[in-house]
C-alpha cells in the first residue's frame, strides 16, 4: 500500500507528523509511506520513522521574485506532482488545513483522500472528522483542546500513545568543533553535577518567546547554583542573543546559540535531562526525545494545541483573561511574558529535576504560591487524547467548566460515540469527571440562558432530521422534495443565524457544515440521509453539552 | 545624395561612378564581375537556397549567377544608382529575375522563398564605403525578422510615461491610444495628479525647486513600481514626461528599451541634449539643422517622426445649425496669439474684403488686439470637439506656425504643427505657411495649398474663395493623406518598426518569452492550459497578475492548470 502524507508547514508541525507516519504503520502494516515537505525541513525527516521516500518542493524557488519567473516555478511544480504521480498512491494524507496543501491534494492522485480537499467544483471539502474539527476551531482561537499530534493520528482512525511518538537520533554523527566542545563540556569531571538543563530562547514569532533577559536571569541563577549544567541552544535567528549571554562565564555553562548544524542539535538535546523552552521547533525534538519539558507557554500559544505531546510535561502559563491571544495581535503590554518569574521556572527546573527528594515539598511550596501563573502537566484522557490538569488543586472557573464540558463532546465526536447509549454515556462521563474532580474544585454554575439557547436550537435541528427522513423516504414526489428542501434551507438559515451568536458553540456548527462538504452521495434520497446523521449528530452534541451544564449528571 | 556617372570601360562596358569612386574595374568590368563570381562559388554547395547580393553596381558580379541561382536578392540604397541601371538594356534580365531590397526595407517578397534563413551572401565591396550600414540593416532585418522572430505586437508590452501636463500629456494619450489601436499590450502611467502640486512649486521656483526634484524622484519611482509590475519590453517617454536619471539607468540595467520623443523645438528647450544619449531612440519632429546636430552628437538611435493627428479625435462631426451659425466662416484661424500670428493677422484683415466672414479662435485674441467682431469667443479656450467643428465649417483654414518674434514667418521654419494634420484629418481646407518638411509630407496643391508671403496668402484666399470643388477636392485628398501616413497609429507602427530593427536583443527578449510558454506548453500536454492561454494577450502571458486574475475569474470544473496556478498563489500570498 502506497501512502502520502503532505506537510509543507514548519519543522514543529513537521515533526507533530511523526505519531501519524507510526499510526500509519500500526494500520496498515504493509504501508509505504512517502512524505511531501518544504526542502529547508527536509533534513529533519532523516530522523523519521516509517518513511519510504521525502519529496521536497524547493524553498528556493519560493523567493519573492517568484512572480517575476513563476511559470518556471509552475514547471517545477508540475514535475513534481507529475513524479508523485507515478506512484499510484492508495491513500493520500493531508493533515494541514490550507489552501495551498488542499490545492496539492487535489493535483496528487490517490484512491482514496483524506483531510482538507478540494473538489473539482473548485469548493474546499473536509475528509476526516478530526481535520473538520481541527478547522472548525480555527474560526474559534482559545477553544483548541486537542493536540495537533492526535488531530493528525486521527486522519487515520488511530489514538496514538505517548511511546508512538519519538525521533530516531544519529548516534553515527560527523565530529565536528561544536561537538568536541559538548563533549568537554559534558566529561568534566564534577561529580556532584549530575543532571544536565538544556535551555532553548527564540521562537518563530517574537510574541512566542519569553523575553531574553528573564532567560538571562533564570541562567544566571541556575548557574550559580552549582548544581546543574545549563546548556543554552539557540538557532541562527537569536544569534544576536549570544553575546548578551557570554557575560555569564562559568564551567557549568554553555553557550551553543548558532552553533548547531540540525543533526548536531538532536545529538545535544539528546544529552540533556531536562528542557525549558518556549513553544519552538528543538521543543518537539525535545519531547520525542523523551526528555521532560518545561514549556512556557506565551501569547498566541494554545497548549492544548501545540504543547509538548508527552507526559512529563510542565506548563507553565500567566494567569491572564488574554492569554491565548492571536499570532496577529500586537499586544501592548506583554504582561504574559513578565507575569512568569525566573525565580519560578528556576523553582519548577528543581521540581522536575527531583534531584534532592527532600526539596520536593519545597519547590512545590514554592510553585504553588502564585496568583498570576497556572501550572499544568499533561496525561492521557479516557479517549487516549492528551489532556492538562493543574498541578495543584484549583477552583474550576465557569469558564473552564463550559471548556471541559466542550472537550467531552468533543472527544466524543471524534471517537464516534456520540450515538452511544445512556448508560455508555453516563460511563464515559464519570470517568472523565472523576479524573477531572481529583484536580479540580468544581463548582456549579448558572448557564441556563445556554441550556435555552441550546433547547431553542435544538426545536430546528430535529425539524430538520424530520424533513430530511421525509425527503428521504419520497420517492415519488419531486414537487414535495422541492418543497421540503426549502424548509430545510430555511430552518438551517434560521438556525445558522441564531448559533452564530454564541461563538461558545458555533464551532459545532461549523464541524456540521464541514461534514456536509463531504457529502457525495448520487441522488437525493441518499444525500438526505447522509445529511440526516450530520443533524442527529449536531443534535447530540448540543443535547449531551446542556446534560453537562445543567450539572444533571453531577448529582 | 551621391555624385553618380557613368564612365566607358576599356571593354566597352559602362560603369558606374559615385562620388568619384568606380563601382567596378574600368578596364574589364565583365571580367571582374566574372572572377568575383568564380571564387564565390567555390563555396556554395546548395543552388536552392536564396542568394542575398549587397550592392547593385551594373551588376557585372551578378549576371554569371542569374542562371544558377533560383532566387537573387538585390539590396541597394542608391535608387539613382538602380534607376542608372534598369536603362542600360543588358541589365533587364537582372531586374526581371531578381527581387530588391531597397531603403523601405520590405522584406515581404523575401519571406515567401522556402529556406529565407539560410541564404548566401554577396557583397559589392566597391559600395561598402556607401551602404555598409544599410547591407547590416539589411541582414540583421532578414536575420532576425524571420516569421519565427518577429514578435506579433500583441507579444510587445509598452509602458507610457505621461507628461504631468500641458499639451504633451495630451500627446501622450494618443500615443497610448494607437498603440492598443495596434494591438500593443500597453499601461499608461498617469502622472496627472502630480499636477497641482507642481504648479505650486512652478509658482515659485526658487523656493521650491529642490522640492520639483523631489517629485521627479517620486514619479520615477512610482514608474518604477510600474516597470516591475508590468515588466514592459519598451518604456514610452514623450516630451516632458518626468524621469529621473536613476530610473533611465535602471531600465538601461534590466535591458529595457527606452524611447523619448521630443516634440519641442530644440532651440527653445535645450535639455534633448542630455536626453538624446540617455535613452536608446531618440525621436523628434524638426528637420535640416536638428538632424545634422543630432548627426555629430546622437550616439542613439534617432529619428524624424512629426507630430500626426488622432483620427478618432480629430475627424469630422456632425454640425448643430447653432454650432454652424457661430463657428462657420470663410477664412479662420484657431490657434495661440504669438507675436508672429498678430502681425500677420493685423495685416491680413486690412487686406482682404470686407465681406470676407473672418473668424479667429483661441487663447491670447482680445479686443485690443483686433476688433471684436473677428473673435466670437474672445480669448477662451477652444475645445477638441469645437476645432473639429471650425476645421470643417471653415472654407479656408490659415494654419501659421507660430514664432516667437513678429516676423510673419517661423525664420527656422523646420517643423510641422500638429494642427497641419488635424484640420486635414477633420476634411479642412488649409493654407498653410510654406516649409521644406510641409513638402515632405503633403503635395502642395494636391492635398495641401502653401504659402510663402502675406500677398500668396492673401491671393490664395481669394482664388480658394471663388473655387469651392477645388477647395473641396484638395481638402479630401489632404484627409486622405493623413487619414492614411499621418495618424499617429501610422507614427508609432513605423517607431515601432525602427525599434524592432535596432533591437535585436527584444526580438530575443520577446522570443524567449514565447518560448518559455512553449516550453510549459509541451511540458503539461493540457489542452485547457492551452485554451486559456490562447485567450490572454501574448504579450500578457508573462503577467503574473493577469494570468492568476483570469483564474480567478473563471467559473467551472476546477481545472488541473488552475490548480497548480492556484497553488503557486498560495506560496506568493502565504494563503
Amino acid at each position: 500500500m502506497r501512502v502520502l502524507v503532505i506537510n509543507l508547514t514548519r519543522m514543529g508541525d513537521l515533526i507533530q507528523t511523526i505519531g501519524l507516519l507510526n499510526v500509519i504503520k500500526k494500520k496498515y502494516p504493509d504501508a509505504k509511506t512517502d512524505l511531501l515537505v518544504m526542502s529547508g525541513f527536509y533534513e529533519i525527516t532523516r530522523h523519521f520513522d516509517n518513511i519510504n521516500m521525502v519529496y521536497s518542493f524547493d524553498n528556493e524557488l519560493f523567493n519573492p521574485k517568484l512572480k517575476d519567473d513563476f511559470w518556471d516555478v509552475f514547471s517545477e511544480l508540475f514535475k513534481i506532482v507529475d513524479q508523485l504521480n507515478l506512484n499510484n498512491y492508495d491513500l493520500l494524507l493531508n493533515p494541514i488545513v490550507s489552501k495551498q496543501s488542499a490545492l496539492l491534494a487535489y493535483l496528487i492522485n490517490a484512491k482514496e483522500k483524506k483531510g482538507m480537499l478540494y473538489t473539482t467544483n473548485n469548493e474546499q471539502k473536509i475528509s476526516s472528522d478530526f481535520i473538520a474539527y481541527h478547522l472548525a476551531n480555527q474560526h474559534q482561537l482559545g477553544d483548541h483542546c486537542l493536540n495537533l499530534v492526535d488531530i493528525f493520528a486521527g486522519l487515520v482512525g488511530q489514538r496514538i500513545d505517548f511511546s508512538d511518538y519519538y525521533l530516531n537520533v544519529d548516534n553515527d554523527i560527523e565530529d565536528s568543533p561544536s561537538l568536541r566542545k559538548l563533549n568537554k563540556f559534558l566529561n568534566r569531571s564534577n561529580a556532584e553535577i549530575k543532571k544536565i538543563v538544556g535551555i532553548h530562547i527564540g521562537a518563530s514569532q517574537s510574541n512566542k518567546a519569553w523575553d531574553v533577559s528573564l532567560y538571562f536571569k533564570l541562567i544566571k541563577q541556575l548557574v550559580e547554583s552549582n548544581e546543574v549544567l545549563v546548556i543554552l541552544f539557540g538557532g541562527y535567528n537569536e544569534i544576536d542573543y549570544k553575546s548578551i549571554f557570554s557575560e555569564i562565564i562559568a564551567d557549568n555553562f554553555l553557550n551553543t546559540i548558532g552553533d548547531y548544524k540540525l543533526n548536531e542539535l538532536i545529538f545535544a538535546i539528546n544529552q540533556i535531562d531536562l528542557m525549558v523552552t518556549n513553544d519552538t521547533g528543538p521543543m518537539h525534538i525535545a519531547t520525542t526525545l523523551k526528555k521532560p519539558i518545561i514549556d512556557i507557554s506565551l501569547g498566541p500559544v494554545s497548549k492544548w494545541e501545540t504543547a509538548p505531546y508527552s507526559e512529563n510535561t510542565l506548563i507553565i502559563e500567566a494567569n491572564i483573561q488574554c492569554h491565548p491571544c492571536s499570532f496577529e495581535y500586537k499586544c501592548p503590554h506583554w504582561d504574559c511574558h513578565y507575569y512568569i518569574d525566573p525565580e519560578l521556572v528556576y523553582y519548577a527546573i528543581f521540581y522536575k529535576l527531583d534531584i534532592d527528594k527532600k526539596k520536593t515539598d519545597f519547590y512545590l511550596s514554592r510553585l504553588n504560591n502564585n496568583p498570576k501563573i497556572n501550572l499544568f502537566v499533561s496525561r492521557k484522557d479516557i479517549f487516549n487524547f492528551q489532556i492538562f490538569y493543574p498541578l495543584f488543586k484549583t477552583v474550576l472557573s465557569e469558564k473552564e467548566y463550559i471548556f471541559e464540558a466542550k472537550r467531552f463532546v468533543w472527544a466524543l465526536t471524534l471517537s464516534n460515540n456520540l450515538q452511544i447509549t445512556k448508560d455508555d454515556f453516563l460511563r464515559l462521563y464519570k470517568n472523565y469527571f472523576d479524573e477531572l474532580s481529583d484536580r479540580y474544585q468544581i463548582s456549579k454554575y448558572k448557564y441556563a440562558d445556554m441550556i435555552k439557547l441550546i433547547q431553542s436550537l435544538s426545536k430546528y435541528i430535529l425539524n430538520i432530521i424530520v424533513y430530511l427522513e421525509k425527503i428521504e423516504y419520497n420517492k415519488k414526489s419531486l414537487d414535495k422534495i422541492k418543497e421540503l428542501l426549502l424548509y430545510v434551507k430555511r430552518d438551517k438559515q434560521i438556525l445558522f443565524n441564531k448559533a452564530k451568536e454564541y461563538q461558545v458553540i458555533y464551532d459545532w456548527f461549523w464541524f456540521a457544515t464541514f461534514k456536509e462538504s463531504e457529502i457525495e452521495d448520487e441522488n437525493i434520497n441518499q444525500i438526505a440521509r447522509s445529511t440526516k446523521i450530520v443533524y442527529n449528530n449536531l443534535y447530540s452534541q448540543l443535547q449531551f453539552f446542556s446534560e453537562l451544564l445543567n450539572y444533571n449528571l453531577l448529582d | 545624395m551621391n555624385n553618380l556617372s557613368i564612365q566607358v570601360a576599356k571593354d566597352g562596358n559602362p560603369v558606374p561612378i559615385i562620388d568619384g569612386f568606380q563601382i567596378h574595374s574600368l578596364y574589364h568590368p565583365e571580367k571582374e564581375g566574372k572572377n568575383i563570381v568564380e571564387k564565390f562559388l567555390q563555396n556554395i554547395e546548395d543552388y536552392n537556397r536564396p542568394l542575398l547580393v549587397l550592392g547593385i553596381g551594373f551588376a557585372y558580379h551578378i549576371l554569371p549567377l542569374i542562371d544558377k541561382f533560383d532566387h537573387i536578392w538585390i539590396a541597394e540604397n542608391n535608387k539613382e544608382l538602380i534607376e542608372l541601371a534598369k536603362k542600360q538594356e543588358f541589365l533587364q534580365v537582372v531586374f526581371k529575375k531578381c527581387v530588391f531590397i531597397t531603403e523601405e526595407l520590405d522584406l515581404t517578397p523575401i519571406y515567401k522563398t522556402p529556406n529565407y534563413e539560410i541564404f548566401y551572401e554577396l557583397v559589392l565591396r566597391s559600395e561598402l564605403r556607401f551602404e555598409e550600414n544599410f547591407f547590416n540593416r539589411v541582414k540583421q532585418k532578414i536575420t532576425l525578422t524571420n516569421k519565427n522572430f518577429i514578435p506579433e505586437n500583441n507579444q510587445i508590452r509598452v509602458l507610457v510615461n505621461s507628461p504631468i501636463y500641458g499639451g504633451s500629456f495630451t500627446t501622450a494619450k494618443y500615443i497610448e491610444s494607437a498603440l492598443k489601436n495596434l494591438k500593443i499590450n500597453v499601461r499608461f502611467v498617469d502622472n496627472s495628479s502630480a499636477d497641482s502640486l507642481l504648479q505650486k512649486y512652478l509658482s515659485d521656483i526658487t523656493k521650491y525647486s529642490n522640492l520639483i526634484d523631489k517629485l521627479t524622484d517620486l514619479l520615477s519611482d512610482s514608474l518604477w513600481n510600474d516597470v516591475l509590475d508590468f515588466q514592459p519590453h519598451i518604456v514610452f517617454f514623450p516630451a516632458q514626461s518626468p524621469f529621473s536619471d536613476s530610473l533611465v539607468t535602471s531600465l538601461k540595467k534590466a535591458e529595457i528599451v527606452t524611447v523619448y520623443w521630443f516634440v519641442e523645438d530644440f532651440r527653445r528647450f535645450s535639455y534633448w541634449q542630455q536626453v538624446c544619449n540617455q535613452f536608446d531612440y531618440f525621436f523628434m519632429i524638426q528637420k535640416g539643422e536638428f538632424e545634422k546636430i543630432l548627426q555629430r552628437k546622437c550616439n542613439s538611435v534617432w529619428g524624424w517622426f512629426p507630430m500626426a493627428a488622432e483620427n478618432n479625435t480629430h475627424r469630422r462631426v456632425s454640425v448643430s445649425n447653432e454650432d454652424n451659425k457661430l463657428f462657420n466662416a470663410d477664412v479662420s484661424f484657431m490657434g495661440a496669439a504669438y507675436p508672429n500670428r498678430i502681425n500677420f493677422f493685423k495685416q491680413l484683415i486690412l487686406n482682404i474684403d470686407r465681406s470676407v466672414n473672418f473668424k479667429i479662435w483661441g487663447t491670447g485674441w482680445s479686443n485690443q488686439i483686433l476688433p471684436q467682431e473677428y473673435i466670437p469667443l474672445n480669448d477662451n479656450r477652444i475645445s477638441i470637439e469645437q476645432s473639429n467643428i471650425i476645421y470643417q465649417t471653415t472654407k479656408i483654414n490659415i494654419n501659421l506656425h507660430s514664432a516667437m518674434n513678429d516676423n510673419l514667418f517661423d525664420i527656422y521654419g523646420d517643423f510641422v504643427n500638429p494642427r497641419t494634420f488635424e484640420i486635414a484629418a477633420c476634411g479642412g481646407f488649409q493654407l498653410v505657411d510654406d516649409r521644406e518638411s510641409i513638402r515632405e509630407l503633403f503635395e502642395p496643391d494636391k492635398d495641401i495649398v502653401v504659402f510663402s508671403s502675406l500677398e500668396e496668402a492673401i491671393d490664395k484666399i481669394k482664388y480658394y474663395l471663388t473655387n469651392e470643388s477645388l477647395r473641396k477636392k484638395i481638402a479630401n485628398a489632404g484627409r486622405e493623406k493623413v487619414l492614411k501616413f499621418h495618424t499617429y497609429d501610422y507614427r508609432l507602427k513605423n517607431m515601432l518598426s525602427v525599434i524592432l530593427e535596432n533591437s535585436p536583443k527584444l526580438i530575443q527578449k520577446i522570443n524567449n518569452e514565447n518560448q518559455k510558454i512553449q516550453d510549459v506548453l509541451k511540458l503539461c500536454q493540457d489542452n485547457d492550459l492551452e485554451t486559456f492561454l490562447n485567450n490572454i494577450e501574448p504579450g500578457l502571458r508573462l503577467s503574473y497578475e493577469k494570468v492568476i486574475n483570469e483564474v480567478y475569474k473563471s467559473s467551472g470544473s476546477l481545472k488541473n492548470y488552475e490548480a497548480f496556478l492556484m497553488l503557486l498563489d498560495t506560496f506568493v500570498t502565504g494563503d
